[in-house]
C-alpha cells in the first residue's frame, strides 16, 4: 500500500490523491485523514482528486462519508478537481450527492473554505 | 522379263515367291508401324483430352506432356500448354488485381497487352470497371467527409458555451434537443467549466420548445455533474411545456437551482460572485 501524503497548512489539511484507489486504500485514506484531523486540530480539509481517472460508487461513498465524519469533528471539507468523465459516470450511475462541497481546483477550494469558515465564525458570533 | 519366263520357269517361280515374301514382310512392317502410330495417336489424344477437360473445369495448372515421339501429338500438346499458360497467367493477374482492389488499392490494373486479343480486351474492361468503382468510391468518401464536417459545424454551432462574466459561463440552447445533442452539450459544458475555472454555469433553455425524458434526464445529470466538478449550475428559461414535462416525468430536480430568465440567472450568479469576493476581501483584509 502506497503512503498517502497529507499536507498541513494553517490548520488546514490538503490531501492529493495521486493514483486510483482500491477499496482498502480508500478506507485507509479515510482513517488517515480523520487521525490527522485529530492530531492537527484542523478546521478545513481539501481532498484533491484531479489525478483520479476512475471513481466508483464505493470510493465516492467513502469520500462523502469522510466529509460527513470530518463535519462531526467541526471540519469543513471541499472536494476538488473531479474530472468531467468521472462526474458523468457517477451521475449516470445514479450516485446521490448530498452534504458535499466541491470546487474546480485547489485554488477555488481554498476560497470555498475561506467562505465557509467566514460563515461559521459569523454564526458563532451570533 | 517376258522373254525370261519360258526359259527359267523354275527359277522365276522361286524368285516370284521370294519377291512376294519380301513384299509381305514389308507390308507387315508397315502394318506394325501403322499400329504403333495409331497407338501413339490414341494415347496422345487421350492425354491431351484429359488436360483439356481439366482446363475446361478450371484447373489452369494442368499441362500436357510434350515428349511424345509423334510429331502431331507433340505439337498438339505444345499448343494446349501455350493456351493453358496464357489462361493461367491472365487469371493470376486478374485475381491479383481483384484482391488488391478488394483491399482498397484502386491503383491496381490488369495488363492490357496480352498474348491474345480476348485476354487484352478482358484486361481493358476490368480496368474500366476498376476506374468506375474508384471514381464512385472517391465521390462517396468526399460526400461523407463533407457530411461529417457539416455535422461538426452544426454541433459546434448548436452548443455554444460563452463566458459572460468572470467565472460565469453560459450555454444557451436553442431548438429541439435530441439525446445526442444534450449529451454533447453536457460534455462541452463540463470541459469548459474546468478550462475557464468557472464558479457558475448557466444553462438557458428558453429556446427549447420541448424535451423528452432522455433529454430531461440529461439536463438533471448535467446539473448534478456540474456540482460534482465544483461549480454551481443554474437552469434558466424553463417554459411552461418543459416545466410540465420535467415534473410529470419525475425527473430528479430537487437539487437544481432555477431562474426564470437568463438575465435573472446572471443576476443570481453575480450576487454569488460578489458575496464570495466580499468574503475574500474581508478575509485578506483581516
Amino acid at each position: 500500500v502506497r503512503e498517502i501524503a497529507v499536507l498541513e497548512y494553517r490548520r488546514r489539511l490538503i490531501v492529493t490523491l495521486q493514483f486510483d484507489l482500491t477499496d482498502s486504500a480508500a478506507l485507509l485514506l479515510q482513517e488517515t485523514i480523520l487521525r490527522r484531523i485529530e492530531e492537527a486540530e484542523a478546521r478545513g480539509l481539501i481532498i484533491d482528486i484531479s489525478a483520479l481517472g476512475m471513481v466508483d460508487s464505493f470510493i465516492a461513498r467513502v469520500l462523502m462519508e469522510t466529509s460527513l465524519m470530518a463535519g462531526l469533528m467541526n471540519v469543513r471539507t471541499v472536494l476538488v478537481g473531479m474530472k468531467p468523465e468521472v462526474a458523468l459516470t457517477l451521475v449516470q450511475m445514479g450516485f446521490k450527492i448530498s452534504g458535499i462541497v466541491t470546487a474546480v481546483d485547489l485554488e477555488r477550494g481554498l476560497e470555498k473554505l475561506d467562505e465557509l469558515e467566514a460563515l461559521d465564525s459569523g454564526k458563532d458570533a451570533e | 522379263v517376258k522373254e525370261a519366263k519360258p526359259n527359267a520357269a523354275d527359277g522365276s517361280a522361286e524368285a516370284r515367291a521370294r519377291a512376294l515374301e519380301e513384299e509381305i514382310r514389308q507390308l507387315k512392317a508397315a502394318q506394325e508401324q501403322a499400329d504403333v502410330t495409331s497407338l501413339e495417336l490414341a494415347i496422345g489424344l487421350a492425354e491431351n483430352f484429359d488436360v483439356l477437360q481439366k482446363v475446361a473445369a478450371g484447373d489452369y495448372t494442368a499441362r500436357s506432356p510434350e515428349s511424345s515421339t509423334n510429331e502431331l501429338v507433340a505439337k498438339l500438346a505444345q499448343t494446349i500448354n501455350r493456351m493453358a499458360t496464357s489462361v493461367e497467367q491472365t487469371m493470376d493477374n486478374l485475381f491479383g488485381v481483384f484482391k488488391r482492389v478488394s483491399e482498397g488499392d484502386y491503383s491496381a490494373r490488369a495488363p492490357e497487352r496480352a498474348g491474345n486479343d480476348l485476354m487484352a480486351k478482358l484486361g481493358a474492361s476490368v480496368n474500366q470497371t476498376i476506374e468506375a468503382v474508384q471514381a464512385a468510391t472517391q465521390e462517396r468518401e468526399e460526400a461523407n467527409k463533407r457530411l461529417a464536417e457539416t455535422q461538426d459545424m452544426i454541433m459546434s454551432l448548436s452548443t455554444p458555451v460563452i463566458q459572460i462574466w468572470d467565472g460565469v459561463i453560459a450555454l444557451p440552447l436553442i431548438g429541439v434537443l435530441d439525446s445526442q445533442r444534450s449529451q454533447q452539450a453536457m460534455e462541452i459544458l463540463l470541459e469548459r467549466i474546468i478550462r475557464d475555472k468557472a464558479r457558475t454555469a448557466i444553462v438557458d433553455i428558453t429556446g427549447v420548445p420541448l424535451v423528452d425524458s432522455l433529454v430531461a434526464n440529461h439536463l438533471a445529470q448535467t446539473m448534478a455533474a456540474v456540482k460534482l466538478i465544483g461549480a454551481e449550475g443554474i437552469l434558466t428559461g424553463i417554459s411552461a411545456n418543459v416545466a410540465q414535462t420535467l415534473v410529470k416525468l419525475g425527473v430528479d430536480i430537487a437539487g437544481i437551482t432555477t431562474r426564470s430568465t437568463l438575465a435573472e440567472g446572471l443576476k443570481y450568479a453575480l450576487t454569488r460572485t460578489r458575496a464570495e469576493s466580499a468574503t475574500a476581501a474581508k478575509e485578506s483584509g483581516r
